[in-house]
């Protein structure tokens, strides 16, 4: 540590760096409190930046020198497995037990030697949250032990060729609670096999796993949360059975994702959906009936939020009757048929004013009251509260117009601007 | 006073009187509770009353841990603020109180924001905003960059 006798007469100032004048601008008390912080807590503050960072301050002084060599959480970003110096600086890594690990692939050469290499470091510091993005890396296949493993709490894979090993080996992730998969290309009985092997799993987030089918939740016991996240233009329609999940996540900008076979335990949904591109190779009334399939499914939950589920061609379609406790609306919903529900309300109505969608949906501020107006109108609750909030430019010319919303429908509303 | 309520005493002396679920997010507290070795005064012998004062602020915020996106967000920008209310040696005062008191979300949010401070900075940025004295000669910071040479290696990290 620093040697406070030592600061000003024995280091001949270095042209480089020039010490003696930054250590005069620092005051004695503040010096060098860092370096004086237990180990402990220096590893904690190096696990919060990429392992890069964290491994130049080794350059500091001594006492920094193999700090990072501890430190419970790795971050590689853009990084090039093959490169023979990371690889040395991999040798020094000596943190007993690991908390995180994170690799973000660019590389090209002898992927699988260096990934596999990578993988059973960490899996022998039994890692709790692991996170892969193998872009780029189509011939890669992931290896038998991968798949075997008690440690590992939280697994995010991207950009994965998953599919192409999985069939052929044992699944077991004994610890495993939350599940990431996105852009793996995934088949029905890959992803069977795996859920066999996470008897925990309680939150599972597919994004682009297109190749899917059939996603059959109902042995997944104490999955609670599904969240799904589709960008493609033509996916194949996903069939959802999931008896036992509380929440669930609808993430689409192009179509509708699924069909909702068995989500009897929901309390909460949350979908964002846009249509629109849809309609172009659907007719109207399949696209309807579908769109009214989804939303009977989810009739009883308690706690509804809609975003973009926008389509002039859902207008004036007779909705199911919700029996929310409380209901957010975001407002690419403003011009649509969505107004034709009724929603039976207890007080509560979250209402986005400032999203994006408003502007790309040609929104105007009198939409939003009168179609505020009309959603208080459809809702069957005595005492309505609505919090309008997220309140951007369109703030001021809303407030004018809410008085007369609230004197018509004897409700009180609530404005909160954008932070 | 009643029974769920905890005085907490710094090394200073300085008291604060506190709600036992506030105190318990204070998990050396939270496990003398569990042991039942609480009198209704706790005496904190490393972290003086300014800084204790800070960590029980952070406490009464994160006394109820909703799951909700909406009161997640709210605490998020919350977290933000508060560190922007501190210098640097406050919070490295605050980490080492956070550690000793082992409030877990206080510790992650002060490395996180102490970790963002560092990791933009070149090494000698380091030692001047925190007053790291340099102890290498130049032989041995010329063996320690080339022993790390992957990290300081520009080129070998193309920007996305």
């Amino acid at each position: 540590m620093a040697d406070d006798s030592s600061t000003d007469g024995v280091r001949a100032p270095t042209q480089s760096y020039g010490r003696q004048n930054h250590l005069r601008r620092i005051s004695r008390e503040t010096l060098d409190l860092i370096s004086s912080l237990p180990d402990v807590i220096l590893h904690d503050i190096l696990s919060f930046m990429p392992t890069k960072f964290a491994i130049r301050t080794s350059l500091l002084s001594k006492r920094w020198r193999h700090i990072w060599c501890q430190t419970p959480s790795l971050s590689f970003e853009n990084c090039r497995l093959e490169s023979p110096s990371l690889n040395e600086i991999l040798t020094r890594y000596t943190a007993p037990k690991m908390v995180k690990f994170h690799l973000h692939t660019i590389a090209m050469n002898n992927i699988p030697h260096h990934i596999n290499r990578w993988i059973k470091l960490v899996m022998s510091r039994n890692v709790e949250n692991l996170s892969l993005d193998l872009f780029n890396f189509a011939e890669y296949k992931f290896p038998a032990f991968f798949y075997i493993n008690s440690s590992v709490k939280q697994l995010s894979l991207k950009f994965s060729p998953f599919d192409m090993v999985v069939p052929r080996c044992l699944v077991s992730w004994t610890s495993l609670r939350k599940l990431y998969l996105s852009s793996c290309s995934l088949s029905d009985e890959s992803m069977a096999q795996i859920l066999s092997g996470c008897p925990n799993l309680e939150r599972l987030k597919l994004c682009s796993c297109n190749a899917l089918k059939i996603l059959d939740l109902s042995k997944s016991m104490r999955l609670r949360t599904l969240e799904i996240n589709s960008d493609t233009r033509f996916p194949g329609t996903l069939k959802i059975v999931a008896p036992y999940i509380h929440c669930l996540i609808l993430k689409s900008s192009h179509h509708l994702p699924c069909v909702l076979v068995d989500v009897s335990s929901l309390v909460e949904a949350r979908l964002n959906i846009s249509i629109d591109s849809l309609s172009k190779t659907i007719k109207d009334d399949i696209l309807q009936f579908m769109v009214l399939k989804m939303l009977e499914k989810l009739q009883n939950v308690e706690k509804l939020t809609f975003g973009m589920l926008s389509h002039a061609k859902l207008r004036g379609v007779p909705f199911p009757r919700f029996k929310v406790k409380s209901l957010t609306l975001d407002t690419g919903v403003f011009n649509l048929g969505i107004l034709a529900t009724t929603w039976i309300c207890k007080p509560l109505i979250w209402i986005n004013v400032g999203d994006q969608n408003m502007v790309s949906f040609g929104t105007k501020p009198v939409h939003v009251v009168s179609f505020v107006e009309l959603t208080l109108k459809n809702t069957k609750a005595l005492d309505k509260t609505v919090y309008c909030w997220n309140l951007e430019d369109h703030y001021l010319r809303f407030k004018e117009l809410v008085p007369t919303l609230s004197h018509n429908c004897n409700v009180s509303i609530a404005l909160y601007p954008k932070r | 006073m009643s029974s769920n309520k905890i005085v907490l005493t710094s090394s200073d002396g300085e008291s604060f009187e506190v709600e036992e679920v506030v105190a318990r997010k204070l998990q050396i507290v939270g496990h003398m509770i569990e042991d039942d070795c609480v009198i209704n005064e706790i005496p904190l012998q490393n972290v003086t009353g300014d800084i204790l004062s800070m960590v029980i602020e952070y406490c009464k915020t994160h006394v109820d841990e909703e799951e909700s996106e909406e009161a997640q967000t709210k605490l998020k920008t919350w977290d933000k603020e508060f560190m922007k209310k501190f210098d640097l040696k406050t919070h490295l005062k605050i980490i080492l109180a956070a550690n000793y008191l082992n409030v877990k979300g206080l510790l992650d949010l002060v490395s996180q924001t102490i970790a963002d401070n560092i990791k933009d900075y070149t090494p000698e940025k380091i030692r001047e905003v925190f007053g790291v004295e340099n102890d290498y000669t130049e032989e041995e910071e010329a063996e320690v960059r080339k022993e790390n040479a992957w990290a300081f290696d520009e080129a070998d990290t193309p920007k996305p």
